[in-house]
C-alpha cells in the first residue's frame, strides 16, 4: 500500500474526460433534471399530501436537500463504474494515457476528480430546480456544494475499487445491490432513521450517505452545530483512505 | 546511446518471460526485436517505454534510469503500441490534439502538428471522422501520427503492420522509412522479416525470453544461413536416401514437417539440388527467417 504519486497532471485526464462529456451535456442535462423532478413529484407531492409535516416541515422540503445527494451518488457511481470501466477495459484509454508522461497514479486521481465533478453538476441542477421551488429558507445552503465535493470524492473511489476488481459489466450489478441501493434506500432521505431498528441504524450510520442527508437538512433549516463535526472527520477520513485503496488496487491491475 | 539494457530480466509470477538480456540501441538507429509469438518481445518494448516495472537488471533510456525518470523519458519517447488504443469518444484528430495535451503541449501548435501529421499518415480528409468509421490500416497511421505528436526522439514500435493489407503495410514501412531518414531512432518488432531486413540497421532474434543473435540483418543471414536457400519436397520415400546424400555433400538443411530447407553456402562436396528426386523445389534468397529456422530448428511464423 503507497500514498499515490499523482502530480497536477491528473488535470488533463479529467480534461479529457470533460472533452467528451461536452459533446453530449445537454442530453445530461435533460437526464439529470429528470430523475431529481420525479423524485421531488412521485414522493413530495404525491406521498407528501398524506404527510402534513416531517419534523416540522413540510414532506417536499424534508426531502430535497436528501434528493441532491442521492441523486448526486447515483451519478458519481455510474461513471465511476460503467465509464471507468469502458474506458480502462474496453477503449485501453488509461494505457493510451501511460504511455505519455502521465502516471496510473495521474490517471487514477484524475478519474476521481472526474467522478466528483460530474457529481457537482448534477447536484448543481437539482439545487437549482430546489432553490427555483423556494424551499431553501437558509443562506447555510450553500454550504451542500462543498459537501457535494467530499461526497463525490468518496464515492468516486469507492466505486473505482469496485472497478478495480471487475471482469465486466454484471459486477456494476452486485455493487448496485450491495451498495448503491442500501446507501440510498437507508440514508434517510424520505423518512427519519429512527423509524429503522437499531440494528438497521447501526448500518445506515457507518454509510457515507447517511451522514450527508442529516449534515444537509440541519443546513437547509439554517443550524450549523458542533455535531457535525464527527460525522465530517468521518467522511473525510473514508474518502483519503478510498483513494489511497483505489490507486493501489488500480495499479495492481494495470501495472503487469 | 539511446537504450542501454544489462541483465534485463521480466517475471509474470514465477514464470521468467525475459531471461536477463543485454543490447543497446545508439542514436539514430533502427533497431528491430523479432521472435515467434511468446518470444519476449512485448514485454520488453513495454519496459522500454515504463508501462511494465522490471524484475531485476538495468535498464536506461536517454541514459536515464526507467524506473526514476519515467516522466522526463516518457516526454521524449513515442509509442505505437501492439493493440489499437485509440480514443472512441474523439474524432481523428481530437484523438491527436488530446494526446499533446497529455504531453502538455500548447493548443496552438498541437492543432499546426496535429494538421501535418494528419497529412503525413494521409488521413487529413478524415480529421472529423470518429474512430470507429476507419479501417484497420488507417487506424494503424493514426497510432503512428500520435505516437510522433511529442517530436520523439526515440520512436517505439510494436507490431506496427500486423493484421494490415499489403498495401496499407508498406504504406506504414514508406513512413517509417522517411522518419528514420530524419534521424528518429526507433526501435520495432515485427512479424514480416522481409520488412525488418531492409528498415532495420541491426535485429536481435529472441527465443524463449532470450536473445539468441544481433547483428545487421544482411551480414547475419549471409554470415550463418549464406546467401541462398533450396525449399525441396522430395518424394516421400526418397528421405533416408536425401539425409545421407546431404551430408555427405555437406550441406546443412533442416527438415519441416515433408520439406527440406537447404544451405548450400557453407556445401564441401559436389552436388546439385536438381539430382534429387523431387515434387516441389523452390530455390531462393536466404532471409531471417532461414536464419531462425537454422538456430532453434523452428519456425518463426507458425
Amino acid at each position: 500500500m503507497a500514498w499515490p504519486a499523482a502530480s497536477f497532471l491528473a488535470i488533463r485526464v479529467w480534461k479529457r474526460n470533460f472533452t467528451v462529456f461536452r459533446k453530449h451535456w445537454i442530453g445530461a442535462i435533460l437526464v439529470y433534471f429528470a430523475d431529481p423532478i420525479f423524485y421531488l413529484i412521485i414522493f413530495g407531492i404525491g406521498l407528501g399530501g398524506y404527510i402534513s409535516s416531517m419534523e416540522g416541515e413540510s414532506y417536499l422540503e424534508f426531502i430535497a436537500p436528501g434528493i441532491i445527494f442521492g441523486t448526486a451518488m447515483i451519478t458519481v457511481c455510474m461513471e465511476c463504474t460503467y465509464g471507468s470501466f469502458t474506458r480502462m477495459e474496453i477503449q485501453k484509454t488509461f494505457e493510451a494515457m501511460i504511455a505519455t508522461p502521465l502516471s496510473i497514479d495521474d490517471v487514477i486521481i484524475g478519474e476521481i476528480l472526474w467522478g466528483a465533478s460530474r457529481g457537482l453538476f448534477t447536484a448543481t441542477i437539482i439545487f437549482s430546480v430546489i432553490l427555483f421551488l423556494g424551499l431553501f429558507h437558509s443562506p447555510w445552503v450553500i454550504l451542500i456544494f462543498p459537501l457535494v465535493v467530499l461526497e463525490g470524492i468518496l464515492l468516486a473511489s469507492i466505486s473505482l475499487v469496485v472497478t478495480s476488481f471487475a471482469s465486466n459489466y454484471e459486477y456494476v450489478n452486485y455493487y448496485y445491490a450491495l451498495f448503491i441501493a442500501p446507501a440510498f434506500y437507508l440514508s434517510g432521505i424520505f423518512f427519519p432513521l429512527e423509524r429503522f431498528p437499531a440494528w438497521l441504524q447501526g448500518i445506515a450510520y457507518v454509510l457515507p450517505m447517511t451522514p450527508l442527508v442529516r449534515i444537509s437538512r440541519a443546513l437547509s433549516k439554517g443550524v450549523i452545530a458542533q455535531w457535525m463535526l464527527g460525522p465530517l472527520t468521518w467522511l473525510i477520513l473514508f474518502a483519503i483512505a478510498c483513494t489511497v485503496l483505489a490507486v493501489n488496487l488500480m495499479k495492481r491491475r494495470l501495472i503487469k | 546511446m539511446i537504450i542501454c539494457a544489462t541483465n534485463l530480466t521480466k517475471k509474470f509470477g514465477s514464470v521468467e518471460v525475459v531471461k536477463g538480456i543485454n543490447f543497446h540501441v545508439a542514436s539514430g538507429e533502427c533497431f528491430g526485436i523479432l521472435g515467434p509469438n511468446g518470444a519476449g518481445k512485448t514485454t520488453t518494448m513495454r519496459m522500454i517505454y515504463c508501462a511494465s516495472p522490471l524484475t531485476s537488471g538495468t535498464l536506461t533510456v536517454f541514459d536515464l534510469d526507467v524506473q526514476r525518470h519515467f516522466r522526463t523519458i516518457k516526454a521524449r519517447l513515442g509509442v505505437v503500441p501492439q493493440d489499437n488504443n485509440l480514443d472512441d469518444d474523439l474524432t481523428v484528430i481530437e484523438n491527436l490534439l488530446m494526446y499533446a495535451e497529455y504531453f502538455g503541449i500548447a493548443k496552438s501548435e498541437a492543432l499546426h502538428r496535429a494538421e501535418s501529421l494528419l497529412e503525413f499518415v494521409q488521413l487529413q480528409e478524415k480529421s472529423r471522422d470518429r474512430i470507429s468509421t476507419l479501417s484497420g490500416g488507417m487506424k494503424r497511421r493514426l497510432i503512428l501520427a500520435r505516437g510522433l505528436i511529442n517530436r520523439p526522439h526515440l520512436l517505439i514500435l510494436d507490431e506496427p503492420t500486423t493484421g494490415l493489407d499489403p498495401e496499407a503495410r508498406h504504406l506504414v514501412w514508406q513512413k517509417l522509412r522517411s522518419l528514420k531518414e530524419n534521424g528518429t531512432t526507433v526501435v520495432l518488432t515485427t512479424h514480416y522479416m522481409e520488412d525488418a531486413e531492409q528498415v532495420c540497421d541491426r535485429v536481435a532474434i529472441m527465443d524463449l525470453g532470450t536473445i539468441i543473435v544481433e547483428g545487421n540483418p544482411v551480414e547475419l543471414v549471409r554470415g550463418i544461413v549464406g546467401t541462398e536457400c533450396y525449399e525441396l519436397e522430395p518424394f516421400p520415400a526418397t528421405d533416408g536416401f536425401l539425409d545421407h546424400r546431404l551430408r555427405d555433400a555437406g550441406v546443412p538443411f533442416h527438415k519441416l514437417g515433408a520439406t527440406y530447407y537447404l544451405f548450400p553456402g557453407s556445401a564441401t562436396g559436389e552436388w546439385t539440388a536438381e539430382e534429387i528426386p523431387h515434387r516441389r523445389l523452390l530455390h531462393r534468397r536466404a532471409t531471417l527467417e532461414d536464419l531462425f529456422l537454422k538456430l532453434t530448428g523452428k519456425e518463426l511464423n507458425q
